[in-house]
C-alpha cells in the first residue's frame, strides 16, 4: 500500500518536472526520484507490464480465438474449403452464389424478424421488471431471483418443456387458447407461427438477464433526483421520462448492443426448438452458417456467409454508437 | 568454357537421372509393398496398430474385434483408440487433414466416405476388395470410387419391417410377408386401426404403425424403391420420384395411423419407445433396433411381447422385385494412408478379417448387423434369447437388395441438407408435395453444387 502511494507521489514529481514547474511541491518531491528505486521510465514500465498481465487471459483468448479466425474469414470467404487441404481461392464465386442462394435471403430475413420483435419486447419487457423490483414490492429479493431463472436453466431442456407448452393438440397454451378462439395456431408445426414461437422462448429466456443489467442501473440513480422532481410537482410518468430514462441511458446503450448482437447472432434456441422448420421459417443466420459448414463441409461458404452477419452486425453497433454519441453531446 | 558447360549439364544430367531413379526406385518399393497387402503380412512379427472407436463402454464392437483379432494373430496388438460419438466426424477429419489419423478406422457414414477418400487420407485397399469379388455374401455397391477401394463395409444396418406378432394376433390381422407393398402397408393398418381398440388397446394412444420423424423414412425408400438411378435423379436435383411416397405418407397421418410428424418431431418421440411399449404395431426401422429392443425388453424398458422382421414394403408402382429392395448405410473400415510396411501389411489383415467371416460372427455374437452375411453368421445373430427367431425374420435380415442411404457423391451432403428442410415442410402440410419438391430441386441449383 505504501509503494502505491510511493508510486502516486512519484508520478506526480516526474510530472511537475517534465513540465517545468518550479512550484513548491515540485521542489520539494524532486529529490525523491534520486532516493527511490524507481525513475519515471521503470514505473510505467512495470504499469505496463502488470496491466498487460492482467489482460493478457482475456486477450491472449480473444487473439487466438477470435481475432485471428475473423481475420483468416476475410480470406476463407473468397476459397472453396472443405478443411481438408489447403482453401483454395475461387475469386467471387461465393459471392455471386450468395446473391441467389434463395435459402440465405431467407434466413437474413428470419434472422431480422426475430430481432426486430424480440429486441423491443425484451427491452420493454425487462425494462419494466426492472422498475417494478425496483420499487418496495414486498417479496422483491424472491421475483428477482425467479425472474432470472430462465436465464440459468438449461436451454435443451427448456425447449423440451416449451415444445410441450406449444403443441398444437394437447398443449396448455393451446387449451387455453381454445376457450377464446376456435382455431388456436399450429405453433411450432407451421410456418407462419414457429418464429412466434421461438421469440416468446427467446424473451422468456432473457428477460431476467437484462433486468438484472437494468436494475443494477436504476439503483446507481441518486434518490434525491426523484425527490427534487417530486417537489416540482412531476408526476411517476414524467419522473420516468425525465429522470430514469436520462439517467439510465450509459445502462440502456449497453442492454441495446448486447440485445442486438445476441438476437442477431441466434442459434441455440431455433437449433434445439425447431431445427430450422418447418421448412426454413426459423432458419436464421447463425445456423444457416452452421450448416453449410458442419453438415454439408463447406467452409468456405460459410465463411462468405458469416461474413454478412459480421458486417450486419457491425453496421448495427455502429449506428447505434452514433445514435448514443449523438445524444451525448 | 563450352567443356565447362557440357560437363556442368553433363554431371546435371547424371544427377537428375539417378534422383529419377531412386525416386522411382523408392515409389516402385512403396507401391510393391502396398499392392502385396496381406501377402507381405509377416505373423510372427510383432505389431502394433491402432484403431478407432466411440463410445466404448456403450459401443463393445471395437474392443470386441481388436481382441478376437488379437486372439487370432497373437503377434499382432490392436489398440482402440477412442473417440467420442457425436463427434467423431469432426475430431477425424482434424485427425486426417493433419495426418494423425490411427492405423485403421472407421468410416460411420458413406457421405464422409468420397471426402475422406478425396482428402488423400485413405490407403489404397482394392487388393482387398478384390478378394470379395464373386462373394455373395457382401455387398461392395457404391465403394468404388475413381475405380479403386479405400474402405469396406464391416456393420451394414438395412432397413426392415418391425411388426408385433401380439398384436397382429389379437386384432386377427394378417401379418406381413416378403410380397407387401406399402399399398398391402396401408392396407393392414387400416385393418388394425378398426380392430386394434377391440383387442384392449387403447384407442387414443395406440397406433398401427409408427413413421419415425427422420427424412430417410420417406426420401431413402422413394430413392431405393423408384427404379431409376440416383445419378439420373437424386443427383440431377430431380425429386419427383418421392411424390408418390410423400402422398401416402401425408396420408398416413391424416387418417392418423401414425402419429404425426408434428406432434414426432416437437415432442422428440423415441420410436424405440413407441414400439417398445406396444404403441405401435408395425415400425420400418433399421436393422440395429433388433439388439436394442432384445435388451429393452430384458431390461425391462420395452414391455414384453413376440416381434419379428419382416421385408420393407416395396413400390406399388413398380413390379414386385424378385428380393425386396430396401436401404441401409453401411459402416466401413479404412486405413490410414500414413501407415507403411509391416503396420500396413497388419492393418490390411485386420480389415480383411474384420470385414470377412471371422469378424462378422464376433459382431452377430453382440446382436451388430454386420455387412457380410452367410448362414452362419445368421444363425449366430438370431441365437439369442428374446430375439425374434421365426423364418421370415430371418430372411428379412438376411436377404435383400441394399440400395445407399443416399448416393456416395461429392454433391450429397448438400442436397441432403436441403432436403431435410423439404422434409419438414412437407410433412407438416407448410408445402404441397409436388411443391416443396420443386422448392428443393431450385435450391439445390441454386446452391452451385451439381455443375461440379
Amino acid at each position: 500500500m505504501s509503494e502505491e502511494i510511493g508510486v502516486v507521489d512519484d508520478r506526480q514529481a516526474v510530472a511537475d518536472h517534465k513540465t517545468g514547474s518550479h512550484g513548491p511541491g515540485g521542489g520539494r518531491r524532486a529529490p525523491k526520484i534520486k532516493q527511490g528505486k524507481f525513475n519515471a521510465k521503470a514505473i510505467s514500465r512495470r504499469n505496463l507490464r502488470n496491466g498487460l498481465i492482467f489482460i493478457s487471459p482475456n486477450f491472449i483468448g480473444f487473439i487466438c480465438l477470435t481475432l485471428l479466425p475473423t481475420l483468416t474469414l476475410f480470406y476463407i470467404a473468397f476459397t472453396k474449403w472443405s478443411a481438408f487441404g489447403n482453401p483454395v481461392l475461387n475469386g467471387v464465386k461465393n459471392w455471386v452464389r450468395l446473391s441467389h442462394d434463395k435459402i440465405f435471403m431467407t434466413s437474413v430475413w428470419n434472422t431480422i424478424y426475430y430481432s426486430i420483435v424480440h429486441i423491443p419486447l425484451t427491452l420493454v419487457l425487462a425494462f419494466a421488471l426492472a422498475v417494478l423490483l425496483n420499487s418496495k414490492l414486498r417479496g422483491r429479493a424472491f421475483f428477482r431471483t425467479v425472474a432470472f431463472f430462465p436465464y440459468i436453466t438449461s436451454i435443451v431442456a427448456a425447449a423440451q418443456v416449451w415444445g410441450m407448452l406449444f403443441d398444437p393438440k394437447s398443449g396448455p397454451i393451446n387449451s387455453f387458447l381454445r376457450l377464446f378462439i376456435s382455431n388456436p395456431p399450429g405453433w411450432l408445426g407451421s410456418t407462419a407461427w414457429a418464429m412466434p414461437a421461438v421469440i416468446v422462448v427467446g424473451t422468456w429466456r432473457e428477460v431476467g438477464y437484462y433486468m438484472i443489467l437494468l436494475l443494477a442501473g436504476l439503483q446507481t440513480i441518486p434518490s434525491e433526483l426523484y425527490e427534487a422532481a417530486e417537489l416540482d410537482g412531476t408526476n411517476g410518468w414524467q419522473r420516468f421520462w425525465h429522470v430514469t430514462v436520462p439517467m439510465m441511458r450509459p445502462t440502456l446503450f449497453f442492454v441495446m448492443v448486447t440485445l442486438t448482437i445476441g438476437s442477431f447472432k441466434i442459434l441455440d434456441l431455433t437449433l434445439v426448438m425447431t431445427d430450422g422448420g418447418p421448412g426454413t421459417s426459423t432458419l436464421v443466420l447463425a445456423q444457416y452458417i452452421y450448416r453449410v459448414a458442419f453438415e454439408r463441409g463447406d467452409f468456405g461458404y460459410a465463411s462468405t456467409v458469416s461474413l454478412v452477419l459480421l458486417a450486419i452486425c457491425m453496421v448495427v453497433t455502429l449506428v447505434q454508437f452514433w445514435y448514443n454519441n449523438l445524444k451525448e453531446d | 568454357m563450352t567443356m565447362n558447360v557440357k560437363t556442368v549439364t553433363k554431371a546435371l544430367a547424371v544427377t537428375t537421372a539417378g534422383i529419377m531413379l531412386l525416386a522411382g526406385c523408392g515409389g516402385g518399393g512403396s507401391s510393391k509393398q502396398a499392392s502385396s497387402g496381406s501377402d507381405g503380412f509377416d505373423s510372427k512379427a510383432k505389431t502394433t496398430i491402432t484403431f478407432a472407436g466411440w463410445s466404448l463402454d456403450m459401443t463393445p464392437e471395437f474392443k470386441t474385434l481388436a481382441d478376437a483379432f488379437h486372439k487370432a494373430h497373437p503377434n499382432v496388438t490392436v489398440n482402440v483408440k477412442q473417440y467420442s460419438a457425436d463427434d467423431y466426424d469432426k475430431q477425424l477429419t482434424a485427425d486426417i487433414s493433419s495426418g494423425a489419423q490411427p492405423d485403421v478406422f472407421p468410416i460411420k457414414n458413406m457421405l464422409k466416405y468420397v471426402t475422406y477418400s478425396d482428402s488423400q487420407g485413405l490407403a489404397d485397399i482394392s487388393d482387398i476388395a478384390k478378394s470379395y469379388q464373386g462373394n455373395k455374401y457382401i455387398n461392395l455397391d457404391g465403394y468404388e470410387h475413381n475405380g479403386k477401394y479405400f474402405a469396406l463395409p464391416y456393420r451394414s444396418d438395412t432397413w426392415v419391417l418391425f411388426y408385433n406378432k401380439d398384436m397382429f394376433k389379437k386384432a386377427g390381422v394378417e401379418e406381413p410377408n416378403a410380397k407387401w407393398t406399402w399399398d398391402d402397408y396401408a392396407k393392414a393398418a387400416k385393418e388394425l386401426k378398426e380392430k386394434l381398440p377391440a383387442a384392449g388397446y387403447d384407442a387414443n394412444s395406440v397406433y398401427p404403425m409408427y413413421m419415425h420423424n427422420w427424412q430417410s423414412v420417406v426420401q431413402s425408400f422413394a430413392l431405393a424403391q423408384c427404379g431409376k438411378s440416383a445419378d439420373s435423379t437424386f443427383l440431377k436435383a430431380d425429386f419427383s420420384y418421392m411424390e408418390p411416397f410423400y402422398k401416402r405418407a401425408l396420408e398416413w397421418q391424416k387418417d392418423k395411423y401414425t402419429i404425426d410428424w408434428n406432434t414426432s418431431f416437437t415432442n422428440k418421440v423415441q420410436y424405440q419407445a413407441q414400439f417398445g411399449t406396444q404403441k405401435a404395431a408395425m415400425m420400418p426401422m433399421g436393422t440395429w433396433y433388433a439388439a436394442t429392443l432384445v435388451s429393452q425388453q430384458q431390461s425391462g424398458e420395452a414391455q414384453k411381447f413376440s416381434w419379428g422382421m419382416a421385408p420393407a414394403p416395396q413400390n406399388p408402382d413398380k413390379k414386385l422385385p424378385k428380393t425386396p429392395i430396401t436401404f441401409g448405410s453401411p459402416t466401413s473400415l479404412a486405413i490410414s494412408s500414413k501407415s507403411s510396411g509391416q503396420k500396413l501389411a497388419a492393418a490390411k489383415e485386420f480389415v480383411k478379417w474384420a470385414t470377412g467371416q471371422g469378424g462378422a460372427l464376433e459382431l452377430a455374437k453382440l446382436s451388430t448387423t454386420p455387412a457380410y452375411i452367410d448362414d452362419k453368421v445368421t444363425e449366430t445373430f438370431f441365437s439369442p434369447e428374446g430375439m425374434a427367431s421365426d423364418q421370415a425374420s430371418k430372411d428379412a435380415w438376411s436377404k435383400h437388395d441394399m440400395k445407399m442411404e443416399a448416393p456416395v457423391a461429392t454433391a450429397t451432403d448438400t442436397i441432403n441438407s436441403i432436403l431435410k428442410d423439404t422434409h419438414s415442410s412437407i410433412m407438416t402440410g407448410a408445402k404441397s408435395p409436388s411443391d416443396g419438391l420443386k422448392e428443393a430441386t431450385q435450391n439445390v441449383k441454386d446452391q452451385g453444387v451439381l455443375d461440379e
